[in-house]
């Protein structure tokens, strides 16, 4: 008997967490760009160099938000993964507290010495005027930005897609919208205000998630340097990203002024453009973080493999449309950044469309990154940013650019990702070998002991996994007695969330996880049902078949678990014999 | 699943063969209401079936209450471990007549 294939319960989810994970690196990269640009537009130069001037400080509030809102939601979802729900209680306290605090000191520190901070640039007086109600208001933004960074990403790990889309939205177009509102009228001071009312506002829609039914949160008050510190070594890679952009900035910078004249600096602004808006790719990892660090807290790795390659063809199409739209779109982009020499503006414009060439291996290297980041090779996810962004990017834009001159410069950079990721490719087969490439899973050693099918509950794919399993466990010489309990509990489980979701009238997904444990066999179930704990001995018994499940509950005691994780229904039970 | 149903002086008798799940409980809910009318007593030979989840227990049950209303009899017979397992666990090993392997 065969799974009928169908839309499965990792690609639904996926699915559905791609777009506000993309979201999330929209609102990162177009936030500050935004400010600049509504500036220029409507007050002029000097407001641009204010804004210039707060910059930094709004990228040092990011790095010490991102030590907080990468690393946390990494470790609530690995304790959720191994159903250890008072840890990730622990890790969102953690989280929760450190947010509060940093904000807290962040903006006292901008109040304090926010007129030396700004002076320490020798600003234009005129400049420094404007800058100081920007750096006002955005310094209210930046007491609530932490927490509002770990909210939007919290609430996308526990899997409620909507109010993280939404709170994205609110905050960029809140931002958009009262800037631009505001701006003619209450100057620089209406665009500061918009940046902090789009937090707030952000902020707000993502606490609704706290009233949902399907949230895990248990907020409270707890801090522990070691789990910061636990929890911070997860930023590494965006920060180091950030680091070796900058180096790339700097060489390029001078290497287009001693090679083809400070007439093309502006060329630099173009590459720069190109390469910030790459960190629109990190969103494909954004998707599958949660869903990769809930199966490796399982040891599902084959649910981590899946996940790895729909990430990976999704990936690929993502570039594949961003070359597209980037080809389209490359003499709009100039005109933002108001190149008007022709032959720049032309070298610009045909400069766009080669470095976006270069997105496919872009993309697959900001998912690699991502993903040794979740299996905890941080060092190697470092080494990927630096290859991408300045160890191989550096050298080769170089070597092409002396060559070939300025369009070599471009295709230089479109080409260095491709060389990066041969480059990475080469190293992790050859240091790891060929078993465990490019994935790192130890994932054979494991298949002999670790089981994962997915399917639509319907009576014949429960039938049909249910003999899959069957065999697996026969063929492990698990005893038949736990073979029967564990054929009991999967046709029964699953007819169960069949009958609770209308007995067909809803298309509902599901996995399923064998693992085979010392004297027992663990099984794990997960379904987007509507939610209910297949675990409680209490559930009232409706049915002959709830009433036999309740019955093997009160059997299974203390080897069963229920947690609404992501938003969906996972079980776990330990079958002895 | 295999249901070999023989029927004397109003005692019908079914021997199980196969596993008796979601798919194919059907088949002796159909089997024995085709007879259900007309016997007085009914014995079913678990011998080969050792494999019964809720969607058997199902049928079995509802046949129970159906033969209870007419006062007529129902019979598990040469029921092995696995299938006691789950009578044990459901507490039903009190409600039917059995007897075990």
């Amino acid at each position: 008997m065969e799974i009928k294939p169908a839309p499965t319960f990792l690609k639904k989810k996926f699915i559905s967490l791609l777009l506000p994970g993309t979201m999330e690196m929209v609102v990162v990269t177009s936030l500050l760009i935004s400010d600049s640009i509504i500036a220029g537009i409507v007050l002029g130069e000097d407001a641009v160099a204010a804004i210039s001037l707060v910059a930094p400080a709004y990228s040092a509030a990011s790095f010490f938000a991102g030590l907080i809102s990468i690393g946390i939601p990494i470790l609530y979802a690995k304790a959720m993964g191994e159903f250890d729900q008072k840890a990730a209680a622990h890790w969102f306290s953690l989280g929760f507290t450190a947010a509060i605090m940093t904000g807290g000191i962040l903006f006292a520190l901008l109040l304090t010495f926010g007129d030396r901070y700004l002076l320490f640039y020798e600003p234009e007086q005129t400049v420094f005027l404007l800058a100081k109600p920007y750096l006002f208001w955005y310094s209210c933004a930046i007491l609530l930005s932490p927490l509002n960074m770990l909210m939007t990403e919290m609430v996308l790990t526990d899997g409620d897609e909507s109010i993280s889309f939404a709170a994205n939205i609110a905050q960029m177009a809140g931002n958009l919208v009262l800037s631009i509102g505001l701006a003619p009228f209450w100057g620089i001071a209406g665009i500061g205000f918009a940046s902090f009312a789009g937090t707030a506002i952000s902020l707000a829609i993502s606490c609704i998630h706290f009233f949902r039914p399907s949230s895990s949160f248990k907020p409270g008050i707890y801090f522990s340097f070691r789990g910061l510190a636990s929890a911070s070594k997860y930023s590494a890679i965006d920060a180091s990203s950030y680091l070796f952009i900058g180096i790339f900035t700097v060489v390029i910078n001078r290497f287009i002024v001693s090679t083809f004249g400070a007439e093309m600096l502006i060329l630099v602004a173009i590459i720069l453009f190109v390469k910030e808006f790459q960190l629109v790719f990190d969103g494909i990892g954004e998707a599958i973080t949660p869903l990769v660090n809930i199966y490796l807290g399982e040891e599902t790795y084959g649910g981590v493999k899946k996940c790895y390659a729909l990430a990976q063809k999704t990936a690929i199409l993502e570039a594949l449309l961003m070359i597209v739209l980037f080809a389209l779109l490359a003499p709009f982009i100039i005109r933002i950044y108001g190149v008007t020499d022709s032959l720049a503006a032309r070298y610009a414009t045909n400069g766009i469309r080669i470095m976006a060439l270069g997105f496919v291996p872009i993309s697959m290297l900001y998912l690699l990154s991502s993903y040794y980041l979740l299996i905890d090779r941080i060092m190697l996810g470092v080494a990927i940013c630096g290859m991408r962004d300045a160890l191989v990017a550096i050298p080769v834009c170089i070597i092409c650019g002396k060559l070939f001159g300025l369009y070599g410069l471009f295709f230089g950079a479109a080409l260095s990702p491709l060389v990066a990721y041969i480059v990475t490719m080469l190293y992790v087969r050859l240091r790891y070998g060929k078993a465990n490439w490019p994935l790192l899973l130890k994932e054979k050693a494991a298949s002999t002991r670790i089981a994962f099918y997915e399917f639509t509950v319907t009576p014949e794919n429960v039938i049909a996994t249910q003999k899959q399993v069957e065999v697996f466990l026969a063929a492990a010489g698990i005893r038949k007695k736990i073979i029967f309990r564990c054929k009991h509990l999967i046709e029964d489980l699953y007819m169960l969330i069949y009958e609770k979701n209308g007995s067909g009238k809803q298309l509902i997904s599901a996995e399923c996880t064998v693992i085979l444990r010392d004297n027992a066999v663990q099984i794990i179930t997960k379904d987007d049902g509507v939610l209910f704990n297949l675990a409680d001995e209490d559930a009232n018994a409706v049915s002959c078949l709830a009433f036999v499940v309740s019955g093997y509950m009160d059997a299974l005691k203390g080897n069963k678990k229920y947690l609404t994780t992501m938003s969906y229904n996972r079980n776990t039970f330990m079958v002895t014999g | 699943m295999e249901l070999t149903s023989t029927v004397s002086d109003g005692k019908q008798t079914i021997a199980l063969s196969g596993e008796l799940n979601t798919l194919t409980s059907p088949e002796l809910s159909a089997v024995i209401g085709a007879q259900i009318d007309k016997i007085t007593a009914l014995v079913l030979d678990f011998t080969d079936c050792d494999y019964v989840s809720s969607a058997g227990i199902r049928v079995l049950l509802s046949t129970f209450k159906t033969l209870k209303q007419k006062k007529a009899s129902m019979k598990l017979i040469n029921v092995g471990e696995n299938f006691k397992d789950v009578l044990e666990s459901t507490c039903l090993d009190s409600v039917f007549d059995i007897e075990w392997k």
